[in-house]
């Protein structure tokens, strides 16, 4: 193990190997400051050059976990996803995995300006409803 | 394609005969080609849990060497799961419906793939050097 990488063990380096279920999803995400960002629940997967199956983004949100539960439970959310969907498309938001810096008991991404909006029902909840109610402006949170 | 689609999978053989589901996927960080230093997250492989519901009690991803009830505990249920390379995998076939579990044809019988218990030390090795 090199110094470098002895002093920040989470760093994504080449030849690191993580078990999905255990290291990766689940695992809250943060920014470099430690402000959550949002949880992973899923991740998108696309084919390289090789033909191997390589994870793309981080995918958030109910949208992204339906498919991940069992039976009645997964269409269940998945129908009340669609439902609630205040987007164009049915598709869950994402964090580019380039964005992703280190993995260790969260994961740190370094998200560009204007990229922390990965919770668009929670936003415009926040900015409509929860944000209208009197006294809101007082909130500590 | 999505994770969720590997996970919980139904694993057969190249007979047709189900021998388990897909209970984790590893994956290993891979440098680029560009040499900036950057890696990507690639899939190494799958490990098949031999039972429908076994979860292997999430210690599928390493040896558990102590305390002894707990090694004992892992080593049993992890001790019929077995390790498919990527390079084994000859189909995947997504659910008809969402909730469904997905597909997996090997192109091996299950008895030509490692047993996870062996392959532990393996991946230990490998996270001490990287």
């Amino acid at each position: 193990m090199s110094p470098a990488q002895a002093a920040e063990p989470t760093r994504r380096t080449a030849g690191r190997g993580y078990s999905a279920r255990f290291h990766l999803l689940d695992r809250q995400v943060v920014d470099p400051d430690g402000k959550p960002v949002c949880n992973v629940d899923d991740l998108d997967l696309a084919h390289d050059e090789h033909g191997r199956l390589c994870v793309t983004a981080i995918l958030v949100g109910p949208a992204a976990l339906a498919p991940r539960l069992q039976g009645l439970p997964a269409r269940w959310l998945a129908a009340v996803t669609r439902r609630m969907s205040i987007s164009r498309t049915e598709d869950p938001a994402r964090l580019s995995m380039n964005h992703v810096t280190h993995i260790g008991a969260v994961l740190t991404a370094a998200l560009p300006e204007g990229h922390d909006h990965v919770h668009a029902l929670e936003d415009w909840m926040r900015d409509n409803v929860i944000g209208r109610l009197p006294g809101a402006g007082h909130a500590s949170g | 394609m999505r994770l969720a689609d590997l996970m919980g999978a139904r694993v057969l053989e190249p007979t047709g005969t189900e021998i388990g589901h897909v209970s984790d996927v590893r994956l290993v960080e891979q440098p680029t080609p560009d040499e900036t230093g950057a890696t990507v997250l690639r899939i190494e492989g799958l490990v098949v849990a031999a039972k429908r519901r076994t979860q292997l009690l999430a210690y599928d991803h390493r040896p558990v060497d102590g305390p002894w009830p707990l090694a004992r505990l892992a080593r049993r249920a992890a001790r019929h799961a077995r390790w498919a390379p990527w390079e084994t995998i000859a189909s995947h076939q997504l659910p008809e419906r969402l909730g469904d579990a997905a597909t997996i044809r090997l192109k091996c019988p299950a008895t030509e793939l490692s047993l996870l218990t062996d392959v532990h030390h393996q991946w230990a090795s490998e996270r001490a050097r990287a």
